[in-house]
């Protein structure tokens, strides 16, 4: 019976006429027949015809609710009604377009704001249990960092921590694969332990995750693709599984494709199962596992932290040479993943709640305004008999279609904002892909826009439905000025946007400085026309002369290419962490170290000769690697200034020798090389970290890792890159490219997340400088058309047009003044929050403080100035003829 | 409005429903039976068995069918349906619990 019903309901409501038609056939007929029975019971037919109405009874209320019982008339009203709304919008389409607009961009943005923060922040991570799940980290007591875990470490983690349902862990790697497209590559990869895809409870997309026996020697070829490297690379290849595919040179069978959000490290990299080498079991210096656990069930993360720790203490007494102080640290997966955006989202949201504040105050003002516009209106339709409940039975019906139509219009921005926001956002930042507009972001939309437009319509609907209310409110009669009460009211609404626009105006002018200030840090390099390409030799060139050898001629072949001014190779590049950040202890002959002290580690780069000049890092003193700098001569180094003024301050550093430990030194040698010179300072890091000591060390004399060609040109930095591509295709073909950027664009992504914070709050701010403009407009205007006849009495009284017009002026201005004055108690609190977040700029910065103190009083002047004219131009004379 | 006594008053569906009970029937039909069987305690104004007829028909409990009655006119028969039967047992049901409660207490138990 799932249609008859329906056919039903339809042919009550649309055959109303038929069935009206009906129900009277039937009574007439009925009262016939009562009529004939009493007739033939021997009554004159005008007694029978009474006692027949008499006993079927009054047929008009049983037609009512014959009618009633098929629920008609509601329906009917309810569209009245709601036709009766709609004409009534569009009659004057002025209001719902203001509300709408300002729906559209206020509520949208929010919810766009909001789309990203939860999907970054507070969304739990797409796995099973995700509370259950941890990072481990080493955390090293002397210098208080975290760091990667050793092999060995992780094996007696694994085994003796007992808090955990499972520990595993992922070496970071880099298959050579030769790609269809680009040529030889390496892919991330991920190199994964017993059960790393059971930590996490991840399905496949695709195939299977691997098995246990294929961590076993000799059965570890298979390999299981990130979504994203199986879309990009593989095509999206749903007939993968099973495809052998050649990575570092040996057949590898595709098994899986997992799905879009398994993201660990990320989705674009390859997973394949770690086969453990012998000595990787004895090895707890070298430490470069990401480790990642679930905990057991029922046990919370401080105990398992104390359980990791007891551990890691066993250990440091077993194996003291190596893990002295080396204890353990265990961070929520949760928050390892949000790190370093959250509090900058926390901010945003922040803002979001700003702004909506201002978007209702708007809003509010707006319904007032109209609603005491309409007092005649209400008046009149009373007076013709429509109930009190009429009208706010009307009025909410007109609300709730603007409410409707204002979710629909906020989640259409809101969507198409989350699009900018993802186009502007950093590629890096984290769950970037689970972002996307959803029901949770519609959800928001339709309820903030219902909520604030039905909250912000029980004002006109008390209006209507109270007469008095009304009269207060209402303009009076003739000559008077709209009524203080609502004055006030609005006055008040302006006011808080006045202030909390202050507050976001302070906001953004504190991470504008900020920005500026970390654009403007010296990087110590030159970017322009520099580009960088990186490459993995291990596999293709056998021993530290091969690799010279190829980096040599890499470097020659550059410097011959036409437009190329300079050209080198080294084992980092700047702001690129990724890539060769190298640390090794330093000692320094005739400061020895208490037995207690760990030696500072201190960071190196092996550069060729050409490379500092490559990028225009200065030489302060002394004289610049050369050609003199052989393999077979001396040992020699260039340090950077902060090195000098940290670790040789008082003395003259060239001609000095140093002591560098760790894989500089060769059989457990110190490599002890002489300063030759003393370079500028250059930001590895970040613009906003200060430069660290550094050392560099001259390729020839340092064989590892020459891994990063970088050469200028006097062209555009994307020319000098496919310089370098070819270059290296040149000399050897099947060398991988492992990364390429040009240093510009390394500049710009260092402070991308800065400026999305910053062009995000900026864009909030103006959002609420605009809507309370608008607000102060608003009621400037509305008081001075109320009080167009005072001025031009005043006028006749012989006030000077100035006057007027300062006397406008002065009471607009007074209402942004006293918004600010609010906006300051608010701002000073609010700055300290976001301390976090700024760079060399105070939190109560009195420059932006003032600046946004400017701001809205030149905005407020603005605003008021048109209304302020109108009241300056009144004119005695008409004034006098109206009255 | 109803010009149904209180007595009657709800349930005067549970009499329609149960006169259809035997099969189709008219408004005219239905009306007499209620007032014959009732033995005229039930005295409601006949044509307040219309608006309750139209109202278990948008409930789907019952359906009208128009056909030629025994005195030769057209007349719209009304039938119980599916649900409708199911609707007549429950208050049935309903009905006789609540008379015999009511009994129950009269008697004074």
């Amino acid at each position: 019976m799932s249609v008859p019903p329906l056919l039903r309901q339809f042919r009550l409501l649309f055959g109303g006429r038929r069935a009206e038609r009906e129900l009277d056939a039937e009574m007439r007929e009925h009262l016939e027949l009562l009529e004939t029975q009493y007739r033939e019971q021997g009554l004159d037919p005008r007694e029978a015809r009474r006692r027949a109405r008499m006993e079927f009874g009054s047929q008009e209320p049983l037609r009512a609710d014959a009618r009633e019982a098929r629920g008609l008339v509601r329906t009917r009203e309810l569209t009245r009604d709601l036709l009766f709304g709609v004409r009534v919008l569009v009659r004057r389409p002025g209001f719902p377009a203001v509300a709408l607009l300002t729906l559209g961009v206020g509520v949208g943005g929010a919810a766009a704001i909001y789309g990203a923060t939860e999907g970054i922040l507070l969304s739990p991570l797409p796995y099973a249990e995700p509370d259950r799940l941890v990072a481990a980290w080493q955390l090293d007591h002397a210098s208080g960092e975290r760091q990667e875990v050793s092999p060995a470490n992780f094996l007696d983690w694994r085994e003796r921590a007992t808090a955990f349902e499972a520990l595993t862990a992922v070496e970071p790697y880099g298959f050579d694969w030769l790609s269809p497209e680009d040529g030889p590559i390496a892919l991330e990869t991920g190199l994964v332990y017993e059960g790393f895809f059971d930590v996490f409870r991840a399905p496949p997309l695709f195939g299977r995750t691997f098995l246990p026996e294929e961590n076993q020697p000799g059965r570890g070829n298979v390999a299981i693709l990130g979504y994203g490297l199986w879309r990009s690379r593989f095509g999206g290849d749903p007939d993968i599984v099973g495809r052998v595919v050649t990575f570092d040179g040996e057949p590898y069978t595709i098994v899986g494709v997992m799905r879009e959000d398994f993201a660990v490290p990320s989705n674009e990299v390859v997973w394949a199962p770690k086969v453990l080498q012998g000595w990787e079991e004895r090895s707890r210096t070298s430490n470069f596992y990401a480790v990642f656990g679930r905990l057991a069930p029922g046990v919370g993360l401080g105990q398992a932290a104390a359980d990791l720790d007891g551990v890691a203490a066993a250990l440091a007494v077993a194996y003291p040479t190596a893990n002295a102080s080396i204890g353990a640290a265990l961070i929520p997966l949760h928050d390892q993943i949000v790190g370093g955006i959250r509090s900058a989202l926390w901010l945003l949201l922040g803002a979001v709640i700003l702004v909506l504040v201002v978007v209702v105050a708007s809003v509010a003002s707006l319904q007032l305004a109209r609603a005491v516009g309409r007092t005649p209106e209400f008046t009149l339709r009373t007076a013709l008999g429509a109930g009190p409940g009429r009208i706010a039975r009307h009025l909410a019906v007109e609300n709730l279609l603007l409410g409707a139509a204002g979710a629909v219009v906020s989640f259409l921005a809101a969507r198409v904002m989350l699009d900018g926001i993802r186009a502007l956002a950093p590629a890096d930042l984290p769950r970037i892909a689970e972002i996307r507009a959803d029901g949770d972001v519609l959800g928001f939309a339709a309820a903030v826009s219902l909520l604030a437009v039905l909250a912000t319509g029980l004002a006109p609907v008390l209006l209507a439905a109270n007469p008095g209310l009304q009269r207060a409110l209402g303009p009076g009669g003739r000559g008077q000025t709209a009524s203080p009460l609502l004055r006030r009211a609005l006055a008040a609404l302006v006011v808080v946007q006045v202030s909390l626009t202050f507050v976001l105006l302070v906001g953004s002018g504190l991470l504008l400085r900020s920005f500026v200030a970390v654009v403007s840090q010296p990087t110590g390099f030159r970017s322009d026309g520099v580009a960088a390409v990186t490459v993995h030799t291990w596999s293709y060139l056998d021993g530290g002369p091969a690799r010279a050898g190829f980096a040599r001629d890499v470097v020659e072949r550059l410097s011959g290419m036409p437009g190329i001014t300079a050209a080198g190779v080294a084992s980092g590049i700047p702001l690129m962490e990724a890539i060769g950040a190298d640390f090794a202890p330093l000692t320094l002959p005739g400061a020895p170290l208490r037995a207690d002290q760990n030696p500072p580690l201190v960071r190196f780069t092996v550069v060729s000769p050409g490379l500092l000049d490559t990028l225009g890092i200065p030489l302060r003193s002394g004289r610049p690697f050369d050609s003199r700098d052989r393999a077979d001569s001396l040992p020699v180094t260039l340090v950077n200034e902060r090195f000098v003024d940290r670790y040789l301050p008082d003395r003259e550093p060239v001609g000095r020798r140093i002591s560098l430990g760790g894989s500089l030194a060769t059989n457990g040698e110190p490599l002890n090389p002489e300063i030759v010179g003393v370079v500028g300072d250059v930001r590895n890091v970040a613009l906003h970290e200060a430069p660290a000591p550094a050392v560099y060390l001259v390729h020839p004399q340092v064989p590892t890792g020459a891994n990063a060609f970088i050469a200028r040109g006097v062209g555009s930095a994307d020319v000098v890159l496919s310089q370098v591509r070819r270059a290296i295709a040149e000399v050897h073909a099947s060398i991988p490219i492992h990364g390429e950027t040009t240093m510009e664009a390394l500049v710009a992504a260092s402070v991308r997340e800065r400026r999305f914070v910053l062009v995000l709050l900026g864009g909030f701010a103006a959002l609420a400088l605009s809507l309370a403009s608008a607000g102060i407009f608003g009621l400037m205007a509305f008081v001075t058309a109320g009080r167009a006849k005072e001025y031009g009495i005043r006028r006749a009284l012989g006030a000077e047009r100035a006057e007027l017009l300062t006397l406008v002026l002065r009471r607009g201005l007074a209402l942004a003044g006293a918004g600010i004055l609010i906006g300051v108690a608010t701002a000073v609190p609010a700055a300290g929050l976001v301390e976090g977040l700024l760079f060399e700029v105070a939190p109560l910065d009195l420059r932006v403080f003032g600046l946004a103190g400017l701001t809205l009083a030149a905005a407020g002047a603005a605003a008021v100035l048109v209304p302020a004219l109108r009241a300056a131009r009144a004119s005695p004379v008409e004034v006098l003829r109206v009255e | 409005m109803t010009p149904a006594p209180d007595r009657l008053h709800g349930h005067l569906d549970l009499l329609i429903l149960s006169s259809l009970a035997g099969g189709p029937m008219h408004g005219w039909a239905i009306a007499q039976r209620l007032r014959v069987l009732s033995a005229s305690v039930f005295e409601v104004g006949q044509g307040s068995i219309y608006p309750a007829l139209r109202r278990l028909e948008a409930a789907g409990w019952i359906r009208a069918r128009v056909a030629v009655s025994e005195a030769g006119r057209r007349a719209r028969f009304y039938s119980l349906t599916k649900p409708g039967r199911r609707r007549l047992e429950a208050e049935r049901a309903d009905w006789a619990d609540f008379a015999a409660a009511v009994q129950r207490v009269l008697d004074g138990a």
